[in-house]
């Protein structure tokens, strides 16, 4: 009883413990934001990559494409696993207004958004076309006319605030795009002809995925269109990859490799037909994605060990306060034991003043991060709006708003560790204090 | 009922400090019996204090038993060791030694707070605070519990001790100079509270070198070179 009585009158009276838990609550606090935000940069980006692929990817990095694919899907979509499919083709191509001489390199996605949008959630990141994903090769202007959606990049600038503006009405662009066919061999398919295939589209929307080479690379257009541009459509139709969605209930991991097993199976079967489907891999999104996410993954280990020495630094700074807090409270120490105090009761009134800072000072922490996140966009609009200020780069990330969604665990792991950093910091002066004997320093304290 | 409450026998204590031994006891003896009122007195240095902390187990012998109602308490275990400094005997300092945090009350009550457990100290804790509160009327502290120790006088304070070390009513008080930090009218007051207890039965031992002091207990031992002086 006196125990805890005598810990929080410590505290209380004590200018170094109010000094520890100031250290305390702001090294809670810095974790507790950078942590949240980063964290929740990682977790956007990751499911950004998701919602762009679906959950698994049949695709070949050729840019010949593979052949047979709809007798896959129809295989496919016997699978019980299997939620949707959608053949894509993935190639480059040059992009130029017809009324200018410029153009640019680009990627072509050819999709059928019928039914990709059962697929991913490619159809969210539309403007003009959003919530009717179907017409989105159909220009508002005149749905008769092929369509083309372009990255928002290519078509719209952030403003200071993250954001792309729009125009109520699309903007009426004809586009010419050309394509550079190949032959399954991969030699060009029209060697002393034209050479490539060009075909004009008319701009009918942005995508804005979140992703920042989609967004400034990718173009879209009808998955016959581009079946067309890259001469994929004889004497074999190919496209380069198959996006697949599982039903809610299945474990992706394993879906996948059940999508590799069929794979498998269906190449053995018809590997006659075409050497192409050796090059096919048969990927889950986050496979597929790691080279994207992998570097942000790192950045997020890093900063967590850099937060680990936020966590020494804390050990070191209530060693020391409690260094000095014992030091000076040795004579109560010879009281106590003169009164029959054990050691253990000594060394427990230090460890619960050091349990009540780590509480303390993690929960005033952890409050003035839960309220910093909850206003850090606001804050984020005003350092902008007055100094110009970002506190993240844009064009690095790709976010419009800084992630602020708390993880309860990340939150209960920062708060425990913070308790524990100041058991551990108050281990040593603790045990010290309760092996004195009390005889020396009351005589000490004499003098 | 044992004939003796405390004896020391043929005690030795050494301090070494660097190469240089000092003997402090040197193979000291005595012994006192229940309800007495003894002094120890005898020259700055001859180890009088050494000799009380011995007895209230602060410190221990390097030679010689001390028996506490017949049994051996250099031979306790610190468990039972903890058990004697907070309920067998009951000390009283030169210098107060009061917790600065708690209050008089607190202090007061520390050796039961000190032994009670959580629960135990939620069950008796209107027994204790009305102990502590008794205790405080007897030393006429009734106005001050609430107080802190930095409020009070020194004889206060001592009085503020001497209700700590009776709080679990010990067999026996140990007084170090209780009354060598206070002026004669306030020491004075101090050895009539002393006195007083004793006529209700306390058996107390205390260390002072004012003989004047020593003349109102019962029986005075004196210690010089560190053994028993003769005559007693
Ligand atoms: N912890 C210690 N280390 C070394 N020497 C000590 C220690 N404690 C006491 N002494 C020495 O032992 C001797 C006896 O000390 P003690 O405190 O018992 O004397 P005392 O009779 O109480 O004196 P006083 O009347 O001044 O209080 C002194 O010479 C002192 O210097
Ligand atoms: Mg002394």
């Amino acid at each position: 009883m006196y125990k805890f009585k005598l810990a929080i009158r410590y505290i209380l009276k004590r200018p170094a413990s109010w000094l520890a838990i100031a250290a305390v609550a702001l090294c809670v606090f810095m974790v507790v934001v950078v942590m949240t935000v980063l964290s929740g940069l990682v977790t956007e980006f990751r499911n950004k990559n998701h919602s762009f692929t679906g959950d698994c990817i049949v695709h070949t990095k050729s840019l010949v494409g593979f052949p047979l694919y709809e007798q896959f899907i129809t295989l496919l979509e016997k699978d019980t696993s299997v939620a949707a499919t959608s053949p894509v083709i993935t190639n480059w191509a040059l992009m130029s207004l017809t009324r200018s001489d410029q153009n640019m390199a680009v990627e072509i996605m050819g999709i059928d958004p019928n039914r990709h949008c059962n697929v991913t959630s490619w159809g969210n990141s539309l403007f003009y076309h959003k919530g009717n994903c179907r017409d989105a090769f159909k220009p508002l202007r005149d749905p008769n006319r092929p369509g083309l959606v372009i990255g928002i990049e290519r078509v719209s600038r952030r403003d200071m605030f993250g954001a792309y503006p729009h125009d109520p009405v699309p903007p009426d662009y004809e586009l010419a795009v050309s394509c550079f066919p190949l032959t399954a061999k991969g030699t060009l398919a029209k060697m002393g002809t034209d050479l490539v295939n060009t075909k004009v589209f008319y701009f009918s929307d942005d995508s804005h995925t979140g992703l920042a080479g989609p967004d400034t690379g990718n173009i879209y257009a009808s998955l016959d269109d581009v079946q067309m541009l890259c001469s994929m459509n004889a004497p074999q139709k190919r496209v380069s990859a198959i996006y697949i969605r599982f039903k809610n209930s299945v474990n992706i991991n394993d879906a996948t490799a059940n999508v590799r097993k069929l794979w498998n199976n269906f190449t053995a079967q018809n590997s006659a037909q075409s050497e192409l489907l050796k090059n096919v891999l048969v990927q889950s999104w986050k496979d597929y994605s790691r080279e994207e996410i992998a570097p942000l993954e790192k950045e997020q280990v890093m900063i967590t060990v850099l937060f680990c020495m936020v966590g020494i630094i804390t050990i070191f700074i209530i060693f020391v306060i409690f260094s000095m807090l014992v030091g000076s409270k040795t004579k109560d120490i010879g009281i106590l034991k003169s009164f029959g105090a054990s050691d253990i009761d000594i060394a427990y009134v230090f460890l619960t003043v050091s349990t009540l800072i780590g509480a303390l000072g993690s929960a005033i922490g952890a409050s003035a991060g839960i309220f910093f996140l909850r206003n850090i966009n606001r804050i984020e609009h005003y350092t902008m709006e007055r100094f110009g200020l970002a506190l993240w780069d844009r064009s690095m990330y790709s976010i419009e708003a800084i992630p602020n969604q708390l993880n309860a665990l990340v939150l209960s792991i920062i708060i425990a560790s913070a308790i524990l950093a100041c058991v551990a910091g108050a281990l040593l002066p603790a045990m010290r204090a309760s092996n004195k004997r009390p005889v020396e320093i009351l005589q000490v304290t004499q003098i | 009922m044992s004939k003796y409450i405390i004896r020391a026998t043929g005690v030795h204590k050494h301090y070494r400090m660097g190469s240089a031994d000092l003997h402090v006891l040197k193979g000291v003896g005595m012994a006192v019996k229940p309800g007495e009122f003894v002094a120890i007195t005898g020259a700055s240095g001859s180890g009088k204090s050494t000799l009380l902390h011995i007895l209230g187990a602060l410190d221990r012998p390097d030679k010689g038993s001390v028996e506490f109602q017949e049994t051996d308490i250099t031979k306790y275990s610190w468990a039972r060791l903890n058990k004697y400094r907070n309920s067998q005997v009951g000390f009283v300092f030169q210098f107060y030694h009061l917790l600065p945090e708690l209050t008089v009350e607190e202090n007061i009550m520390l050796p039961a707070m000190i032994s009670s457990s959580m629960l135990g100290w939620i069950k008796n804790r209107k027994t204790i605070k009305a102990r502590a509160k008794d205790l405080a009327d007897q030393l006429g502290l009734k106005e001050r519990l609430a107080h802190k120790p930095h409020q009070l006088s020194g004889g206060e304070r001592q009085r503020v001790a001497i209700g700590r070390a009776l709080m679990k009513s010990p067999p026996l008080l140990l007084a170090d100079e209780p009354t060598g930090n206070l002026d004669s009218a306030t020491g004075n007051g101090i050895l009539e509270v002393l006195e007083t207890l004793n006529r209700a039965g306390q058996t107390i031992i205390m260390v002072t070198h004012d003989l004047r002091i020593a003349d109102r207990a019962h029986r005075v031992i004196r210690l010089a070179d560190g053994l028993i002086g003769s005559g007693q």
